[in-house]
């Protein structure tokens, strides 16, 4: 007869032991799961220093609940203080009793008073995060984060999902706001360029102040911008607009795009599928829709001087204009003087951007970064003087979507 | 009769178990000391190492004598009894570093608060078992591992492959010759898979060809390492070094995930399954060596043996992974070069008695 392994021998023993393992860890600690009663998410978290400068972290909560009463999910808003977002973070835990969970963490805003600061050193906390991940949007606002927090909105919605809606995948497509997250914050940090922009929030009504006007002098009137939320709450009209780019030069704010310059950074930067530009006035003024867009940075070192070559090109047709409608009646082709006016318009965008950027010493559109990567031989030479040297040529194509 | 390995068992145990113990955290080591040349000392690396496994694939055709037994009819037994002997301390070193990282990977995937050691005990449970288990067993394994893994690895490969900026990857060889050279021998006990194929030998029959089919297995597993390395980099650039886990970070930017939540964990929990069975692995290993070298058949005993050993280190470097990673990259190339370079060169100068 064969002899019965030991394994099988033992087999029983394992069994016992494997219960008994099992239920140690089950009625010690839930298999170190956490109890939904207890829990709350964190989905949004702002950021603000107050005058002792310490840092200021308001996290907006979700709150599971109970679902027999059909609503399972309520949102708070809690303060926490502390030297760092983890001591802040531990003054949230104190405060509710909550752990808060940073996983479904989706929005970071920064308040002004974190603009004079290296934003990346004060967040660091996020971008070490291992349960957090880079994946949260991460934005700028004027005023102080806290307060954009502590607006109420109507129908239950909380700040955060309105934010995150203005910066979706969607509105960057269309060109209009410069969504960024923590991985891309990060990368332009670490860059060679040390530039990196996110989107700046104003909100009008509420409690945050409002906002007019560009912030370098350009009025942002006209078409485009991601605004949205638009909410009555006792008269009072709420609404958040997220068309400019707050730009950083190694942490630190160097200036905010206006509505125009932003647009033209995204039709550079993103992956833009379709958007509108605004071209002429008066009874020339023309909206025009252009899509397959293809916008690109590039850089070249022609004769020892470096060219940034700023390209645009897409398909363009005119989706609304003030000429009489039986001339345009039956036109299937975009007229080419439309498409130059809008071209010229892009044109002026861009111009103004590189101009701005330049007057501000931010290579947000990362000549150094693309002399580092791509023309590394001149990289020792002209790495310091790039941005006195650099040649800007604007390349913008449009032809005709039909 | 005695049952034997298929080669088809063993090019799946190189393509899937290659590849999985390098995408856990060896891809932010690689990142940190080469930046974004990352995938040369990878590919020095898996170059080496395939020239060594097409080596000991090429050498099986000459013989049909285990390792064990080349070392026994060129010298003698108790050589070749202190040679397994130390081959199963080796994969019990070798087994600490991925047990570590695939219980910190689990806690990081799937827990979001650090759950106790004790939570992670229940492995030894298993281990034990399988760990007695022959590598006929291994081999059975790696038959159902090798599509989950293939599964997986795919649909992680196309939701992180259109995540990356590849520019991130450039200048090349922005780094010094020195310093990448640096990086090759401090991941070389990452690219130490010829040792089981050595003690494979013997294990498995030889045909012709098959010499091609296991080198190009290995290089098949190990391109795709390199593939999911220049992913990370494109994906994270100077970051990549403080993202820890390729596998539970490489995949978060596919757009779907946004709408319909962490889908990639699926994968990952499918992975860690074939990166569970890639550790025991090591401890089958270990227990068939010490079974050579002591003559002692009772595998279970054996098994517990080598378990409890883990057990008390697992124990040991609690909350140390940091500095046991940097002691391995540090110090563990100097073991790897000897059980997966040296021993295997060396096995051309053992007897090989019969030819085929």
């Amino acid at each position: 007869m064969k002899k019965e392994s030991l394994l099988k021998r033992l087999s029983g023993l394992f069994i016992a032991l494997l219960i008994a393992v099992l239920s140690a860890l089950f009625f010690t600690n839930d298999f170190g799961l956490v109890d939904l009663r207890k829990t709350s998410v964190i989905i949004g978290v702002g950021v603000d220093f107050d005058e002792k400068d310490e840092m200021v972290l308001t996290a907006q909560l979700a709150v599971p609940m109970p679902a027999e009463n059909g609503e399972n999910t309520q949102f708070t808003v809690v303060t926490g203080r502390g030297s760092s977002v983890a001591d802040a973070l531990n003054d949230v835990n104190v405060k509710t009793g909550f752990y808060p969970k940073l996983v479904f963490c989706k929005l970071i805003i920064v308040g002004e008073s974190c603009f004079d600061k290296d934003i990346n050193s004060q967040l660091n906390y996020f971008f070490s995060n291992e349960y957090s991940g880079l994946t949260p949007k991460i934005a700028a606002c004027k005023g102080k984060a806290g307060d954009l927090f502590s607006m109420q909105l109507p129908y239950g919605d909380s700040v955060t999902d309105s934010v995150d809606r203005l910066l979706s995948d969607e509105a960057q497509k269309s060109a209009n706001v410069s969504t960024a997250n923590l991985n891309d914050f990060g990368q332009g940090y670490y860059s060679k360029s040390k530039a990196s922009y996110m989107p700046y929030i104003e909100v009008s009504g509420g409690e945050s102040g409002d906002s007019s006007g560009g912030e370098n002098g350009q009025d942002t009137g006209g078409e485009g911008g991601s605004k949205g939320q638009s909410q009555e709450k006792g008269g009072e009209n709420i609404e958040f607009f997220c068309g400019k780019t707050a730009v950083f030069n190694s942490g630190v704010l160097a200036g905010i795009l206006s509505k125009e310059q932003a647009f033209a950074f995204n039709l550079l930067n993103g992956e833009i599928r379709r958007t509108y530009v605004a071209c002429g006035e008066g009874e020339n003024a023309t909206t025009i829709s252009v899509r397959d867009c293809k916008g690109d940075v590039s850089l070249k070192v022609e004769k020892g001087v470096p060219v940034l070559k700023l390209s645009f090109s897409a398909a363009a047709k005119v989706q609304d204009d003030k000429i009489k409608r039986d001339k345009q009646r039956g036109e299937k082709e975009t007229p080419p003087e439309v498409l130059r006016l809008c071209e010229e318009t892009i044109k002026t965008y861009m111009g103004d951007l590189y101009a701005y950027t330049e007057s501000i010493r931010c290579d947000v559109l990362g000549a150094q970064d693309l002399l580092y990567k791509k023309q590394n031989k001149y990289y020792e030479t002209l790495k310091d003087s790039i941005i006195k040297t650099l040649t800007v040529v604007y390349d913008v194509k449009l032809r005709s979507a039909g | 009769m005695k049952e034997r390995m298929s080669v088809r068992q063993v090019c799946f145990i190189l393509i899937a178990y290659n590849a999985v113990l390098k995408l856990i955290i060896y891809p932010s080591a690689a990142a940190s000391s080469s930046g974004n040349d990352l995938i040369f000392p990878a590919l020095f690396d898996l170059a080496m190492q395939t020239a060594i496994i097409w080596s000991i694939a090429y050498l099986s055709s000459r013989t049909d004598k285990s390792f064990f037994q080349l070392l026994e009819s060129t010298f003698n037994k108790v050589v070749a009894r202190i040679v397994y002997a130390l081959f199963a301390l080796y994969f019990i070193l070798a087994a600490i570093v991925p047990m570590v990282e695939q219980q910190l990977l689990i806690h990081s995937a799937f827990y979001d608060t650090v759950p106790s050691l004790y939570v992670f005990l229940p492995f030894f449970i298993f281990s034990i078992y399988a760990g007695a288990k022959s590598f006929t067993n291994s081999g059975r394994c790696a038959d159902i591992c090798l599509p989950v893994f293939l599964i997986s690895i795919t649909a992680i490969l196309v939701m992180s492959a259109g995540q990356g900026e590849y520019s991130n990857l450039l200048p090349v060889f922005s780094h010094s010759v020195p310093s990448l050279f640096g990086g090759a021998l401090s991941a070389a006990f990452k690219y130490a898979d010829s040792a089981f194929l050595l003690i494979f030998m013997g294990s498995f029959r030889y045909k012709k060809g098959d010499a091609a089919k296991i080198t190009l297995s290995y290089l098949f597993g190990g391109l795709i390492v390199i593939a999911l390395l220049a992913i990370f980099y494109a994906v994270y650039g100077a970051m990549a070094p403080s993202r820890t886990f390729l596998l539970n970070e490489i995949s978060v930017f596919f757009p779907a995930i946004s709408y319909v939540g962490r889908i990639d964990l699926t994968l990952l929990y499918a992975l860690d399954i074939v990166i569970l069975f890639a550790i025991i692995l090591h401890i089958q290993a270990s227990v068939h060596c010490l079974s050579l070298a002591f003559g002692w058949d009772k595998r279970s005993a054996l098994s517990l043996i080598v378990n409890a050993v883990l057990i008390v280190i697992t124990f040991v470097v609690n909350n140390k992974f940091s500095p046991l990673y940097q002691a391995a990259s540090r110090w563990f190339w100097i073991p790897a070069l000897i059980f997966a370079y040296v021993l295997p060169l060396c096995a051309w100068l053992l007897k090989r008695g019969d030819k085929r």
